[in-house]
């Protein structure tokens, strides 16, 4: 048998509710041109084949959460060329890291009857704060065509155009009109990093902010129009919705609270 | 009927509009308008002239937006619609080419151009005046940019003279005015306002002249004309915004350092809505996207922004690495520079900018500021 030469490519899980890892399944026709272009060395959700490393292309899904899974991840890196991020947990905790505030203890004590059976980490925190990351797919869950973008781009062997402009732009670009100035409802599209088309505002509602902040993201500018148009309570949860511990988001839920505490 | 009576134009009520529908497209055009497309008025296909804003209005500020009953029965009572014609001649995303592996050799495939041809109905003054920007940049250079060239000629314009501008309008202190300009359109149409509008339509294209020769109507009266020009006075005198041009341009020369620009740009998103709405904007990016299979690579053009950190990478950094340095681009490539560069205006003063700003930011107060800071040196 001759070696397969195809680039090893491996899909890793951490706490995630699977939408990301889906997303690629999802992607079908596209993915079996892409599957014949790569060995699928781990994908739990695709195939029980496991295949050892090093990996070529490794897919992180989900947040670090477990002592175990933080020693878990430094494992992959070390045998991974390229290790890329998918989706908002992996990104910046995911919902999950609504904890990071809460006595996790205390939760685990409501919740379970034998809490003592937990190891679990007082937070939920993005892989880039435990290991280096290559490049970071934003979502809940990520888009499969930028998805495929990178995949597609790397297999070429040139770098993806992953570009980082807020949902505004993908807004104008698609003619849909603005719901913060025309109809003055809430939309966290100016400081959310695009990806997802505008899907929401396509639909007619603002932006949950599921691809996390744009890199130039200044939700201190947002700040009063978002207070002329919704509560506070209303905005700060929108901040929390996805990525709550996200640093601009969180920025952006504390000023509605603050502008309400003036007020 | 004759050449000379048709350059006389025509004049008639409602259904000089209908005919004008009919007529365009009997000549094969898509024809566009303003309509109401959810909040907003943008222009879209109409085959009928009952689906214009009919007694509709739109009340604009910075940051604002609202869709608002009118008191006349009249089509084109409305400022500057959400998008400008820029969309129909240059579009936000557009194939280019695909080069495909064919064994050892590379096929070479240019995308279609699709260049339907389209009449717009209802051209405004600023916007037509934003196309001669185009023109200079993908037109008129030394490197004509074929896609847009076949889109532009296959765009017929019906202007209309403005008759209740927006708030944020401030056209004819960047050198328009209410009435456009004859020479940047085909036909230029006339609302006289009242609880039965009448329609004046003149021609000043062979094109057009061809549109109104194929329609019925009255010959324009002289009190037509008398109507006209009070409607275009009282208009003008409705237009309390400007942005004088020799001053503007002076006052932004001048702003040479980001940190004049540091106060807006913490209130501003950079966000791109202004860039992606201004009718004279023009920046594009090219980016490829390989296939599936990897055999092939598709080169993509997008609209971009001087907004966006990106649009100035170069090797190790962004140059304008600021939101303050990339605002102080903005403004002073709009009002000083681009003189320099194309010998137009780089802002015709549609207000669209400070409209669709989510901030609210007010470019002619922004302006203003730096105007007012020059004159107290
Ligand atoms: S709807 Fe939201 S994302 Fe779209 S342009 Fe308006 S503020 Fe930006
Ligand atoms: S800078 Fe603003 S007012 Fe001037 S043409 Fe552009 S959008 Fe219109
Ligand atoms: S629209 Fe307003 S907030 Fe957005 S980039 Fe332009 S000036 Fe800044």
């Amino acid at each position: 048998m001759t070696e397969d030469r195809r680039p090893k490519l491996a899909v890793w899980k951490f706490a995630s509710c699977d939408g990301c890892q889906l997303s690629l399944l999802d992607c079908e026709d596209e993915l079996l041109m892409v599957a014949g272009a790569v060995q699928i060395a781990q994908f739990t959700e695709a195939t029980r084949t496991v295949l050892p490393g090093p990996y070529d292309i490794s897919l992180v899904e989900g947040s670090i959460t477990t002592p175990h899974d933080a020693e878990r991840i430094r494992e992959i890196r070390r045998s991974s060329k390229l290790l890329i991020t998918i989706g908002a947990c992996a990104t910046a905790g995911g919902v999950q890291a609504l904890r990071n505030t809460a006595d996790v203890a205390e939760m685990a004590r409501a919740v379970y009857p034998h809490p003592e059976y937990l190891d679990v980490l007082a937070t939920s925190t993005p892989i880039a704060d435990h290991v280096d990351v290559d490049l970071e797919l934003r979502g809940c869950p990520i888009d499969k065509g930028q998805l495929l973008h990178v995949l597609t781009s790397l297999l070429a062997g040139r770098p993806p155009q992953i570009r980082d402009e807020p949902v505004c732009v993908s807004c104008k670009r698609a003619g849909v009109t603005c719901i913060l100035v025309a109809e003055g409802r809430a939309c966290l599209g100016p400081v959310t990093h695009g990806g997802c088309g505008a899907l929401c505002p396509r639909y007619d509602r603002g932006c949950f902010g599921c691809y996390g902040p744009a890199g130039d993201a200044n939700p201190e500018a947002l700040a009063r129009p978002l207070a002329a148009v919704a509560q506070p309570e209303q905005v700060a949860r929108l901040y929390s919705t996805i990525n709550p511990r996200a640093e601009a988001f969180e920025r952006g839920r504390r000023l509605a609270v603050l502008g309400q505490e003036e007020t | 009927m004759s050449a000379e009576t048709a350059s006389k134009g025509r004049a008639g009520g409602r259904e000089l509009l209908d005919a004008l529908v009919t007529t365009l497209i009997a000549k094969g055009y898509r024809v566009m308008g303003p309509r109401r497309e959810g909040a907003a008025l943008q222009l879209e296909p109409i085959d009928d002239v009952d689906q214009l804003p009919w007694a509709v209005v739109d009340a604009q500020g910075p940051g604002r937006y609202r869709l608002e009953q009118y008191e006349q029965p009249v089509a084109f009572a409305h400022g500057p619609l959400a998008f400008s014609m820029r969309r129909l001649v240059s579009p936000p995303e557009e194939r280019l080419v695909t080069l495909r592996r064919k064994g050892a050799e590379l096929a070479v495939e240019p995308a279609a151009v699709h260049a339907r041809p389209t009449a717009v109905i209802g051209a405004k003054g600023c916007d037509l005046r934003a196309l001669r920007a185009q023109d200079a940049v993908f037109r008129d250079g030394a490197h004509p940019d074929p896609r847009y060239v076949a889109r532009r000629e296959a765009l017929f314009t019906v202007a209309v003279a403005c008759h209740r501008p927006a708030d944020t309008c401030f056209c004819v202190s960047r050198g328009g005015d209410v009435r456009p300009d004859p020479d940047d359109a085909d036909l230029l149409l006339t609302e006289l306002v009242s609880a039965s509008p009448r329609y004046l339509l003149e021609a000043s294209s062979d094109r057009g002249r061809e549109v109104l020769e194929a329609m019925p109507g009255d010959a324009i009266g002289e009190d037509d004309r008398v109507r006209a020009s009070g409607q275009d006075h009282a208009a003008r005198e409705a237009m309390v915004r400007a942005l004088p041009r020799e001053a503007a341009q002076a006052a932004l020369l001048a702003a040479e350092e980001t940190e004049d620009f540091e106060a807006v740009a913490e209130r501003c998103l950079a966000c791109q809505s202004c860039t992606a709405v201004c009718p004279t904007c023009f920046c594009l990016t090219v980016e490829e996207e390989p296939s599936y299979d990897g055999q092939a690579s598709t080169r993509v053009r997008r609209r971009d922004s001087c907004f966006s950190p990106d649009f100035s990478y170069m090797h190790g950094g962004a140059v304008r690495g600021s939101r303050a340095g990339r605002y102080r681009h903005w403004m002073r490539h709009k009002l000083a520079t681009w003189s320099g560069q194309w010998g137009l205006d780089g802002c015709v003063g549609c207000g669209r900018c400070t409209t669709w700003c989510p901030a609210g930011i007010d470019f002619v107060a922004e302006a203003t500021r730096h105007i007012q800071r020059q004159e107290e040196t």
